[in-house]
């Protein structure tokens, strides 16, 4: 079930009525109505693949529980490594077989050998990469000792498919999530008003900047080789307008709809089109991913431990890691090892943790050196969503070249029409950054919240159009 | 909790309300985006029409009723008139009255119009697309929910029709898709729809479904699915509309008041009627008893007019046949050239 779909539009209400109204008595009803709905909107899209969200949390939390009573290391570890190879085997037959089976053959082939290898005929369930990481921070903690094996399967039935961010995260730690499911819930006026107004910021990224981009950005990077110097920056930036669009508007009506249940997910975006340099950057985009690289990955690698050669190497892992996360293609590893590449001077340099504060904290305008930083950061995340973007590295390569060299920068003006909704998502934003997403506008009149609600529901729905896409995310 | 909920119906309203003046005021502005809204297939088929206009004195309009069963070659043939089928799937009123008023034939050479006359009927699961929810406003909207109200009717699908109008209507004025006037007035946004090529097989004048089929194009499987749906039953569904017709026969109910409906067409019509342009009515066979009923009326209140009814079965025996169709509702090209000769030559007795 898409969050902007008629059927969610019904599915929400009903959900919400049952879980306040009928079932506020008992928590373990609440949870179990949880699990039932999450199912439900997960099935909506094809309920075949429900089997391996609940092979996946059956096999995590059986592992969880014999974690607490088994103490041999050994034989924890025996277990650690069964939900490891359970959970990566599914994210690697259904996402990843075809992509090594492809590149193996494209391997022998540069070397004169054809070799005849069989790819699978099957479908990435919606989602897969999200769940997956969620259930394996689960096991990574309980075997660390960081977390206590959950005792109820439906607490943990409903943690690991918890509807609003089951198929495009944020993906949450169980650390944060699992014990929010054993806490008795009290309907939380604030809390749910604020998050009907994240959905609505959420829905206002999604249909009026993600998928108006998104119709230019098709037309421009499909015929590429025909387009200006101009057109294809024109492209690159709706690209970069798309995917934070469509992406951190999911998390957006994701976090809002838990508030409404009582839940609070973690923040995902914190305004990363405002970074000063890349490592500010990845502190503020898909947050709920970097720092689960950074948890499970980097830091048990050494993270920075073992002196400089141990920290490039292991950035360029979690960062060439994270791309391959994306989709099984070269295009993404690219992304991701440009971005490595972005970072190690920064890290060499020891300046990755210079800017931990709000660009422009306390004020209201950038200084002319911050603006210079953001622009030549937002720039460098252009050019890797060209890697991003392309169906190929050679298209990627192919389109790089003729926007640097083609030489007209002319712009038809009628590709601008999304240029005025992203002044006005950046403008809001931008007055807006030290709150966690611009519609927390509490301390403005009555009347003056009021016309900014109807404004951007307005510009919500005048965007609604028969060519609103999917999430982009929903094939990660 | 009641706080909060009180507070969403509350502010709820206010939003919608402001959408909805909001929107209403847009649509007051002057512009003609018909292009935008309308599918590119239809819009093509007007703007060929405009290239070869100066050589064609006769036009079809209507539904796939009449894209797929009149063929202008066999109809020329007979009639020795110059003709062009402009219907299209899913153009039905009032949509196909919107196509004849921006195909402006008042300046044209023709003399002739054939319009397919059809119920105020909602396409499937597409009827909350573009075309409709912007064929609809407020004066169209009162006679959609009289048109609703005919006896002729069943509960049900009177219900049906007042959800759908209501839902089109309440789509359009709630501001769905309103920015696209907008863009379009201020950018001149691009068209990025499919179809928009003029050459394409579906943009031009008639196609049978069987060189549709053969063609492969983006309807290939849904056309195959009907077609086989049809032939696997073919007797149930060709009985459906014989004993329409025969139960018609039996016990016609007269409705007495013309409906706001037909009096809409009337005065569509009359600008064309008034320069000398002459307007025939086409009923396309098989229609569902409900259908059928309503037309027969419709047929009576449009007196001044000549109505070409093939909704008979007894009478078109041949095109109510399992080797003249193609799926339940459409002809195949045989179905199609049989129909078009008929029609050919009921207008040459009536015209000499």
């Amino acid at each position: 079930m898409l969050f902007n779909s008629i059927e969610f539009l019904v599915f929400l209400p009903i959900t919400f009525v049952l879980y306040w109204f009928m079932l506020n008595k008992d928590l373990r009803l609440q949870n179990l109505l949880v699990v039932v709905a999450s199912y439900i909107f997960y099935g909506w899209w094809d309920w075949r693949f429900l089997s391996l969200i609940f092979i996946s949390s059956a096999v995590d939390y059986s592992i969880g529980r014999k974690l607490a009573s088994v103490t041999k290391p050994k034989a924890r570890k025996y277990l650690l490594w069964l939900s490891l190879a359970l959970n990566l085997g599914f994210l690697g037959v259904f996402k990843y077989f075809n992509f090594f089976v492809d590149s193996l053959k494209d391997a022998f082939h540069v070397f004169g050998a054809d070799i005849e290898l069989t790819t699978l005929n099957i479908v990435l369930p919606v989602g897969i990469s999200f769940y997956t990481f969620q259930t394996l921070s689960y096991t990574i903690d309980v075997y660390k000792g960081n977390l206590k094996p959950s005792d109820d399967p439906v607490e943990f039935f409903a943690f690991v498919s918890f509807f609003p961010q089951l198929v495009a995260g944020p993906i949450e730690r169980a650390t944060n999530l699992l014990g929010q499911f054993s806490e008795p819930r009290v309907f939380d006026y604030h809390k749910a008003k604020d998050g009907v107004r994240q959905i609505i910021w959420g829905f206002f990224k999604k249909i009026a900047i993600a998928d108006t981009c998104a119709v230019f950005v098709n037309d421009i990077f499909g015929s590429y080789a025909d387009q200006s110097s101009g057109m294809l920056l024109l492209g690159a930036f709706y690209f970069a307008f798309q995917i934070y669009g469509d992406f951190s508007g999911y998390s957006d009506i994701a976090i809002g709809t838990a508030k409404l249940f009582g839940f609070d997910l973690m923040t995902n975006f914190r305004y990363p089109y405002f970074s000063r340099d890349i490592a500010e950057f990845w502190r503020r985009w898909h947050i709920s991913l970097s720092t689960w690289f950074r948890d499970y990955l980097y830091i048990p690698l050494g993270g920075s431990r073992g002196g400089r050669s141990s920290a490039v190497r292991n950035t360029f892992i979690i960062f060439i890691v994270s791309g391959f996360w994306h989709g099984a293609n070269w295009t993404f590893i690219v992304w991701g090892a440009l971005n490595a590449i972005y970072f190690l001077p920064l890290l060499l340099s020891n300046r990755n943790r210079r800017n931990l504060d709000n660009v422009a904290n306390g004020s209201l305008w950038p200084s002319f050196g911050e603006v210079r930083q953001i622009i030549v950061t937002f720039l460098l995340t252009l050019l890797a969503w060209v890697f991003f973007r392309s169906p190929d590295i050679s298209n990627s390569f192919e389109y790089l070249r003729i926007l640097v060299f083609s030489g007209s920068w002319l712009v038809e003006f009628s590709y601008l029409s999304s240029v005025p909704m992203i002044l006005i998502m950046v403008g809001l934003e931008w007055i807006q950054r030290e709150k966690t997403h611009p519609m927390q506008i509490e301390k403005l009149s009555s009347i003056a919240r009021l016309s900014v609600y109807c404004l951007i529901v307005f510009l919500t729905i005048a965007h609604v159009s028969s060519t609103n896409q999917e999430f982009i995310y929903f094939q990660f | 909790m009641k706080e909060f909920i009180k507070e969403i119906f509350i502010k709820g309203a206010i939003v919608l309300l402001f959408c909805i003046s909001t929107s209403a005021l847009i649509y007051q502005l002057d512009f003609d985006h018909y292009d935008f809204y309308e599918l590119p297939e239809v819009v093509n088929r007007k703007n060929n029409f405009n290239q070869f206009e100066n050589n064609i004195n006769t036009v079809f309009i209507g539904s796939s009723r009449i894209f797929r069963h009149i063929d202008p070659e066999v109809f020329d043939s007979i009639t020795g008139l110059s003709s062009y089928n402009l219907g299209y799937a899913g153009l039905f009123p009032f949509r196909s009255y919107d196509f004849l008023e921006k195909l402006a034939i008042e300046d044209t050479q023709i003399k002739n119009i054939f319009i397919e006359l059809a119920p105020l009927a909602l396409l499937g699961q597409n009827f909350n697309t573009e075309p409709f929810i912007h064929s609809i406003d407020l004066k169209k909207f009162s006679i959609a929910l009289s048109f609703s109200n005919n006896e002729v009717y069943t509960k049900q699908e009177q219900l049906k029709y007042t959800l759908g109008y209501s839902m089109l209507f309440f789509y359009k004025y709630s501001g769905l898709g309103v920015s696209k006037y907008l863009n379009q007035t201020i950018f001149k946004t691009a068209d990025f729809r499919e179809n928009r090529d003029s050459d394409n097989i579906y943009t031009q004048g008639y196609l049978s479904l069987d060189d549709d089929l053969k063609s492969h194009g983006s309807d290939y499987q849904n056309l195959q699915v009907r077609r086989d749906e049809f032939h696997g039953n073919s007797q149930k569904w060709l009985n459906l509309y014989r004993s329409a017709n025969e139960s018609y026969l039996k016990d016609p109910v007269t409705m007495i008041q013309k409906d706001d409906f037909t009096e809409y067409i009337e005065n569509v019509v009359d600008s064309l009627v008034k320069r000398g342009i002459k307007v025939h009515f086409i009923i396309s066979p098989r229609q569902v008893k409900s259908d059928l009923y309503y037309l027969r009326n419709q047929k009576k209140w449009l007196e001044d007019y000549k109505v070409y009814d093939f909704s008979d079965a007894n009478e078109y025996a041949t095109i109510f046949t399992e080797s003249a169709s193609f799926d339940r509702v459409h002809l195949n090209e045989d179905g199609a050239e049989e129909l078009t000769e008929i029609l050919a030559n009921l207008y040459i007795q009536n015209n000499n």
